[in-house]
């Protein structure tokens, strides 16, 4: 049973981090992340090859996770698997006491450390969440099969503000939830106003909003996410603060603590998802200096 | 059209490294048009690897499409003389032309492709073109404003876009690939959307667009018309 969907259904403010798994067969580094983190998170995302680039799989991350006492949110992308492969996955999560899944389309491999590969993308995200929703309730496959034991999972999505056309963002929200997506974790917030905007704009939504921060190191890795990074949109006056800046590290950390103190205003909020890209240490900080628990 | 790329010319000297006799063909068809397999290039072909002491025993030149059986076979069937004496057939056709050659003497004759196929596509003036269908086998260009997603959104998304669209560009123009390349690359679904917009259709993306249905997708694939059948069974009664 997940209990970040409970706290969600109570009405908690939550947090949630995000936890990249090493390229690595040892599984120390996650062990470690999630001691650093348990006491200042609801529960922790294991990416999936995020970027494209070859890591551990998220559902053992998320395995090692429950064995570490911290809840995790198995993320998965439709760009490796297809349609059986993903629901082999699901089934195994299941088994593995994982209780939240996270879906997204998945970073072009383009743009990752094996550009040569083939993409799949047999299913879109919003066709996975539909597949999943249809396991968990109605204990069949997606060909119609009878499954045993359905996975019990809370099924999540990701929402990017600041990607093109807005209105066809809006518009794939409102798809994802009409399948069954029932929280989002959006992509980076920096832009203040045009989050307030979309909140506004999905506000007749039956969804769970979880608003994205991802912490800046310095003015040349924000110029680098702007260029290399899919969806983010990190505005100008941003990076000249950190040009300025002395101790760039420390003023992106204070940045992303302003950033969720208002986002922690914003009623339509219902929880953070720090995503400190290979930089979780800083994540305590972040919640305890923008008080989010 | 089917689009195809010549291969440099090192790589065909060394596919046919030992080989002597040769005969080129070339097509009419995309590959005129792609300046890979037209008669000029043909003609070229022949000039260089006479250079190299190959000898060209025949040049054929299919006015139609060498992907057309009819027409190879009428060749075959007229210099059947030149085919007996050539170690390699080198087509400069796509790899349907090539193979086409190689289903009707594959089993007598080396068949080699010149060419590296890429995709099927529009051209827009001569050395310009663009991949525009996947043959998917369910077409759905009347509600996508006759831009195709399946070929043109990256990801082949059909409830796009992905989160990677900013400004109407896809997330792999910031790739250094496509960066090496030169050029940007649409997200598909933006131009989609504009198109839609201008006919007041954008109720069309209001759907959930189904999981795809890749049964008549799975290779090697076959048609066998009713017509076809019924002119055979009509000749044999």
């Amino acid at each position: 049973m997940s209990s970040l969907q409970k706290k969600l259904d109570e009405g908690k403010f939550v947090v949630t981090a995000e936890i990249g798994p090493p390229k690595s067969a040892v599984e120390d580094s996650i062990i470690e992340k999630a001691k650093m983190l348990k006491e200042h998170i609801d529960a922790a995302n294991v990416t999936d090859n995020q970027r494209g680039v070859v890591r551990m799989c998220s559902l053992a991350g998320c395995h090692l996770l429950v064995h570490s006492g911290v809840e995790p949110v198995m993320q998965m992308t439709c760009r490796d698997r297809n349609r059986i492969a993903i629901q082999s996955d699901i089934l195994g999560a299941g088994a593995l006491d994982i209780p939240n899944i996270l879906i997204v389309t998945g970073d072009h491999v383009l743009l990752g450390d094996h550009p040569m590969a083939k993409s799949v993308y047999d299913l879109d995200s919003i066709q996975t969440i539909q597949m999943i929703k249809l396991m968990r309730d109605e204990g069949v496959d997606f060909a119609g099969n009878e499954l045993k034991s359905p996975p019990n999972l809370y099924i999540g999505a990701t929402a990017n503000p600041y990607a093109d056309p807005y209105e066809l963002q809006i518009l794939r929200l409102e798809k994802k939830v009409e399948v069954g997506a029932q929280f989002i974790q959006s992509q980076a917030v920096y832009d203040l106003e045009r989050f307030e905007q979309f909140l506004d704009d999905v506000q007749y939504l039956d969804v769970k909003i979880l608003a994205g921060i991802v912490p800046l190191k310095s003015d040349g890795y924000a110029r680098f996410m702007n260029k290399r990074i899919p969806g983010i949109r990190i505005p100008q006056d941003m990076i000249d603060r950190l040009t300025k800046a002395k101790d760039k590290e420390q003023e992106g950390i204070q940045m992303a603590i302003e950033t969720c103190i208002e986002l922690k205003k914003m009623k339509r909020v219902d929880g953070i998802h720090i995503m400190a890209i290979f930089w979780e240490e800083i994540v305590p900080e972040i919640v305890q200096g923008a008080k989010l628990r | 059209m089917i689009v195809t790329e010549q291969k440099s010319f090192e790589e065909i000297l060394e596919m046919l490294e030992g080989y002597k006799n040769l005969i080129l063909v070339g097509c009419g068809g995309c590959a005129t048009k792609c300046l890979t397999g037209g008669k000029e290039q043909i003609q070229e072909m022949k000039q260089k690897l006479e250079l190299q002491d190959k000898k060209i025993i025949k040049t054929i030149f299919i006015d139609d499409a060498v992907c057309d059986q009819r027409f190879i076979r009428l060749e075959y069937l007229e210099n059947r003389e030149f085919f007996e004496k050539a170690d390699v057939i080198q087509v400069f056709a796509c790899g349907v032309g090539a193979q086409t050659v190689s289903d009707l003497i594959g089993d007598q004759i080396l068949v080699y492709s010149g060419v590296n196929t890429r995709f099927s596509g529009s051209m827009e003036r001569m050395g310009l073109y663009f991949e525009r269908c996947s043959a998917c086998g369910e077409c759905i260009l009347h509600l996508t404003g006759g831009i195709c997603p399946v070929s043109r959104c990256a990801k082949g998304l059909l409830n796009g876009p992905c989160g990677g669209s900013k400004d109407g560009k896809c997330e792999i123009t910031n790739s250094k690939i496509i960066e090496s390349k030169g050029y940007d690359v649409d997200c598909a679904w933006y131009l989609i959307y504009e198109r839609l917009k201008k006919f007041g259709k954008l109720d069309n993306l209001k759907k959930i667009f189904p999981a795809k249905d890749w049964t008549d997708d799975q290779k090697p694939q076959q048609i066998v018309r009713d017509l076809l059948i019924e002119f055979i069974e009509a000749n044999s009664e």
